[in-house]
């Protein structure tokens, strides 16, 4: 195969097509997705429960026998743009709490709308805080990530240098709630952005956050430069 | 023999008592899904191999199928009329979103001390938490530390919801590390608690947050 792909062609909600193996990898995450959805004070009895123990204990012994692919090694042919297609996918499918292979995921999809980036999440009980709300710490975890999607528009990579949490009113459990972010400004290497969880109409949670370039300032993709 | 009662003042102690037979189990059943949630991120593996594991989860997914819930509103109405049971509390707090022993996905906090003075707890955390390569992902310290922040609310014996929490990251934070958690309330204005959080790698604090909690308007109430 011949296809190269370089970081800067990444775009949120847009992968490449999924090999025959990441497929494999996606249906492993979404079992393992469903099982955790289920397992959340489930009435069941103590032999049912050991036996999937048993179970879930035998299969994670049996993959403690493979290595792992090298990471840094797949970023770095990313950067050089000198990637494969099955390098992008284990980059992207295995993002932290939102690749669609990583087995521990949030509920949620987030994609680009021309400057905003918007997302849609429903919770279960794995993720309650108080009865019948989503936790706190998950609210905050949700707009780190979701601010985090801001910097699609830019070549460069960056990380949190600061999140500022607002919360107004309980975000509920089982219901489908809205998320969107927006740049404010970029300064050097600061990338100013602010997001929010909509229920209905209303806001639950508004962020703001700086984000830190790991390389050089941030400069506008030209597809994405305001008008 | 009649079983013991709970009330919300003894959430901690109860939950520190004796583990009843299934929350032994279901701490299992977590803890292998939280290895498999680590080993599955970029495993080299053939199709052979990954197809034989994806049958083995849908199997089990069948197995487990939809099963009845237990309803955590009654449990806690229970617990604050002093009538919980040793498994309500156990249902409360082993599936705590942080540090719950029985929640897949819950990073894995255990508590060193909690006090009214304020609270500390250890942390490792592995690559399924992981942001870049070898360090913790900004958004998973975000989580932990609200928790952090409000488990030294609790600890205080007060009770209250997040209104805002303001995160500075100073430096990396490492994964696969023991890192040190501290938080403890710093002041009281009216309903505002204002509480103040931590994280260490050693000696080096690596994340700072700074909390307003806001206890319930009983002048609301009727």
């Amino acid at each position: 195969m011949s296809e190269r792909y370089h970081f800067s062609q990444i775009r949120v909600g847009e992968m490449p097509q999924p090999t025959e193996e990441t497929a494999l990898r996606r249906d492993i995450a979404s079992s393992m997705k469903s099982i955790t959805e289920e397992l959340v004070r489930m009435d069941a009895s103590t032999d049912e429960l050991a036996s999937y123990a048993a179970e879930l204990a035998a299969l994670a012994e049996r993959i403690r026998q493979h290595g792992k692919r090298d990471f840094p090694a797949m970023l770095a042919r990313l950067f050089q743009g000198d990637a494969s297609r099955q390098d992008l996918l284990d980059v992207l499918d295995f993002e932290i709490l939102t690749g669609r292979s990583t087995p521990l995921s949030l509920p949620l999809e987030l994609w680009l709308d021309g400057q905003t980036v918007r997302g849609k999440a429903n919770y279960g009980l794995p993720w309650q805080g108080p009865p019948g709300r989503v936790h706190g710490g998950v609210l905050a975890l949700t707009m780190d990530i979701l601010l985090a999607k801001t910097q699609d528009f830019f070549p460069n990579l960056g990380m949190t240098g600061t999140l500022n949490l607002r919360y107004l009113a309980a975000t509920p459990l089982n219901t489908d709630v809205t998320l969107e972010a927006n740049v404010q400004r970029i300064e050097g290497r600061k990338l100013f952005c602010e997001g929010r969880v909509l229920v209905g109409d209303h806001v639950s949670v508004e962020a703001t956050g700086i984000w830190i370039s790991a390389g050089g300032d941030y400069q506008w993709k030209e597809e994405f430069v305001p008008q | 023999m009649t079983e013991k009662k709970w009330g919300p003042f003894e959430l901690l102690s109860a939950h520190d008592s004796d583990v009843p037979e299934t929350f032994v189990i279901r701490r299992r059943i977590a803890s292998a899904m939280q290895q498999l949630s680590e080993r599955l991120i970029r495993v080299d593996a053939d199709d052979a191999d990954l197809e034989q594991w994806a049958a083995t989860l849908e199997g089990l997914v069948g197995t487990v199928g939809h099963p009845p819930r237990r309803n955590t509103r009654e449990a806690n109405r229970r617990l604050f009329t002093g009538q919980a049971s040793t498994f309500d509390v156990f249902d409360m707090m082993d599936y705590d979103p942080v540090g719950g022993l029985s929640n897949p996905i819950a990073p894995q906090l255990r508590w060193l001390a909690q006090s009214a003075d304020g609270v500390e707890g250890q942390i490792s955390l592995g690559e399924h938490y992981q942001g870049p390569p070898g360090r913790v992902h900004g958004g998973v310290i975000a989580w932990i530390l609200d928790a952090l922040l409000s488990r030294a609310m609790h600890a205080a014996l007060k009770i209250g919801v997040t209104g805002t929490l303001n995160i500075r990251y100073m430096a990396s934070t490492p994964i696969d590390t023991q890192l040190r958690c501290t938080a403890r309330i710093v002041r009281m204005e009216g309903r505002k608690m204002f509480i103040e959080g931590a994280i260490f790698n050693g000696d080096q604090q690596t994340v700072q947050a700074e909390g307003i909690f806001l206890q319930p308007d009983f002048s609301k109430r009727k």
